[in-house]
């Protein structure tokens, strides 16, 4: 299967890059099994780290960054994979029913309160904050653009990771309120002055 | 100490509430969205599978391209008096060796002297990356919710690394002769924290792609006077203003030649002529970069071919070659087949670890004693029935010219009924994984029926080769499974009633 993509890839580093990665997931997998020191961990890591390298340099700077965790993630996967009970894995688990627990329940307005919370006023203050600081920032449009999608996609999960987690729902809310607050200010502040 | 242990434990328990949470409202269409882009990363193979005796080449004859060019034109003017918006040209080259001519509504492939052979039909293929990228939808309420999926993946990433403790503890491992939920545990984990790199590459790629329209409309209201195109001209090649003034067709053989002097190691893979055949028209052509993320540079060029200005997709300020690079990092289009094949495991493991997901909630209820046996089924019928009426959608588009669009979602629909209505998970389950490994077989036989040799050849080999290994892998999993239940009947295992066995 010739392709277009690979023609520029230099097979030697491409090796390298392989040989690294793969060493370096071995050790940490060793270390995992062995209940090996700190040290030996942190030469895994950094053979990981290192192997980044030759894969820029196999594939170039952004596409090598790109295929190193695909490749880590496979000889991780394989590790696990080679390292499982198969025997244990084909037979059969039986799921039985347990005897009802009263379990906590919670209400439905504050459920939906909670979602109220995670989706529409987070994106709404994420969008807000993420529009004022565009507003304010003295970068070229395609950077302040591309910046703010970034942004955008990164801030709106965070909250919602905030916002469906916390027990006390006032806290996220005032910091969602506070952000859209801060980020309209610099939006009136820009586009109204 | 202990008070500390306490509080992270209840950090813990409160993150992994709200992933649980969060997770349960997202599964199914995020599941559908995972599973369709895992199939789509192939889907410049699948456009040739779907139309295999088309011929392929890499090299053409000097002067095909205008032929081609003017032949599309002269097809589409006797078709409608109105002049298209575009003429695009798809040059061929080894990643997709087809030389395609598109004008309006008319579309064509070319042979290496510039004649217009058969007109191009990708239905089934358009199908499927509507499917991943909208859903099905109408266009941006469909690229929208698809985008807040990506947002919803990119939270339930971050969250479900903050809602494990023990990452680095259990790192590899995978109790296979745990229960039940420690087994799904362990492969949504395994699966979820390896894969989290490429996950959240996805995610974060998929939620800038769907959201772009919306945020770039809420851009161009705030900053632009609601003119969207002021807002992202920064980002493409400006379109010309249409004049309606007749004039001869752009000379694209001479834009192709200054582009490739211009780089010659770079690989012009594409032409676009806008207001082709008007004195407003401007040619605009696309070529690969080598060793690069981006998707290609733009050049823009005038009627006799001088150029005029590039887009700086790959030489621009920093946002332009971050934005540009998003697709190729998103589609898994960047090193050839193997990196294809590793979009498309990691793929398969992300689906894994949505449907174990979705699987363990469903295992804790009914250990708790608040079993919903309806919803599990309803699961097994979204999880095993989406590949199966995918499957389904390209047999009744080769058999019978059915709507794949039709066929999948009544199909899906009808499977989530069936799941609901039928009497037991792991008839269910199994059932429904022997019909997928049929309607594979029908399919593979239905390809070769239709298309004879060329359904071997090189245009289909790789999709009909991938299909005969998912037959193998799914009768494997079947075989199993079959052997549980031949060894509980043996025992009279109530398996409906009591308990169920895991088939995730």
């Amino acid at each position: 299967m010739n392709s277009w993509f690979v023609a520029s890839i230099s097979p030697v580093a491409l090796l390298l890059a392989g040989l690294l990665s793969t060493a370096g997931m071995v050790l940490l997998y060793r270390c995992w099994r062995r209940k090996n020191g700190p040290v030996w961990l942190w030469i895994a890591w950094g053979i990981i780290v290192v192997s980044i390298w030759p894969w820029q340099r196999a594939l170039g700077f952004d596409r090598g960054i790109a295929v190193a965790p695909l490749w880590l993630a496979l000889v991780a996967f394989l590790l696990i994979v080679g390292g499982a009970n198969w025997r244990a894995a084909l037979r059969p688990v039986v799921i039985h029913t347990g005897r009802a627990r009263p379990a906590e329940q919670i209400p439905w307005g504050r459920r939906s309160l909670r979602w109220l919370l995670a989706g529409p006023l987070c994106l709404l203050a994420t969008t807000g904050l993420v529009m004022g600081w565009f507003a304010q920032s003295q970068w070229s449009d395609a950077n302040r653009l591309v910046g703010a999608a970034l942004f955008l996609v990164i801030l709106w999960p965070l909250a919602i990771v905030w916002s469906s987690a916390d027990p006390r729902l006032w806290r996220p809310f005032l910091a969602s309120v506070t952000a859209l607050i801060l980020g309209g200010c610099a939006l009136v502040y820009r586009v109204g002055g | 100490m202990a008070r500390g242990n306490g509080a992270r434990s209840a950090f813990v328990r409160l993150a992994l509430n709200g992933h649980s949470g969060l997770g349960l409202a997202l599964s199914a269409l995020l599941y559908i969205v995972v599973f369709s882009g895992s199939v789509a990363v192939f889907y410049p193979e699948f456009e040739r599978w779907e139309q295999p005796a088309v011929p392929e080449f890499t090299e053409w004859q000097p002067g095909a391209i205008s032929r081609a060019a003017d032949a599309i034109m002269a097809l589409e003017a006797k078709r409608t008096d109105e002049p298209p918006d575009h003429l695009f040209i798809a040059l061929p080259y080894t990643d997709m060796p087809r030389f395609v001519v598109h004008a309006g509504e008319s579309g064509a492939f070319v042979d290496p002297v510039g004649r217009l052979g058969a007109p191009v039909n990708h239905e089934w293929t358009h199908f499927l990356t509507d499917l991943h990228l909208r859903l099905s939808l109408p266009s941006v309420w469909g690229l929208t919710l698809v985008g807040i999926l990506g947002v919803g993946l990119v939270a339930l990433v971050i969250g479900g690394i903050l809602a494990h403790p023990n990452l680095l503890k259990d790192a590899f491992s995978l109790r296979w002769s745990g229960s039940a939920r420690l087994r799904l545990a362990d492969v949504h984990n395994r699966l979820g924290v390896w894969s989290s790199p490429f996950a959240l590459a996805l995610a974060i790629t998929g939620a800038v792609i769907g959201l772009s329209q919306v945020l770039g409309f809420v851009v161009a209201t705030l900053f632009f006077e609601g003119n969207t195109e002021a807002a992202t001209e920064s980002l493409f090649l400006s379109d010309p203003k249409p004049t309606g003034e007749a004039a001869p067709l752009a000379n694209v053989s001479a834009a192709l030649e200054t582009v490739r002097s211009l780089s010659p190691e770079m690989q012009p893979n594409m032409i676009i002529v806008h207001e082709p055949g008007t004195t407003a028209q401007r040619v605009e052509v696309g070529a690969l970069v080598p060793g690069r993320l981006v998707w290609s540079e733009f050049y823009a060029l005038d009627a006799e071919g001088r150029l005029l200005e590039s887009a700086g997709w790959s030489d621009g300020e920093p946002g332009v070659q971050v934005y540009a690079s998003m697709f190729r990092l998103h589609f898994g289009h960047f090193g050839g087949l193997s990196v294809q094949l590793l979009y498309l495991l990691l793929g398969a493991g992300l689906c894994t670890c949505v449907a174990a997901g979705g699987s363990i909630w469903l295992v804790r209820r009914r250990q708790r004693g608040m079993p919903y046996p309806r919803l599990e089924r309803a699961w097994v019928g979204i999880v095993w029935g989406a590949p199966l009426v995918l499957i389904l959608s390209a047999i009744g588009w080769f058999g019978w010219a059915w709507q794949p669009l039709y066929t999948f979602w009544i199909g899906l629909f009808l499977s989530v009924v069936i799941a609901v209505a039928s009497g037991d998970r792991v008839y269910l389950a199994v059932g429904l994984k022997l019909l997928l490994v049929m309607a594979i077989l029908v399919l593979l036989f239905l390809h070769v029926a239709l298309f004879g040799l060329d359904a071997v050849g090189p245009a289909a080999r790789l999709i009909n080769g991938l299909l005969v290994v998912s037959v193998l892998l799914v009768s494997l999993r079947v075989w199993v499974e079959l052997r549980w239940i031949i060894r509980d009947a043996s025992k009279t295992l109530p398996l409906g009633s009591r308990g169920q066995a895991a088939d995730s």
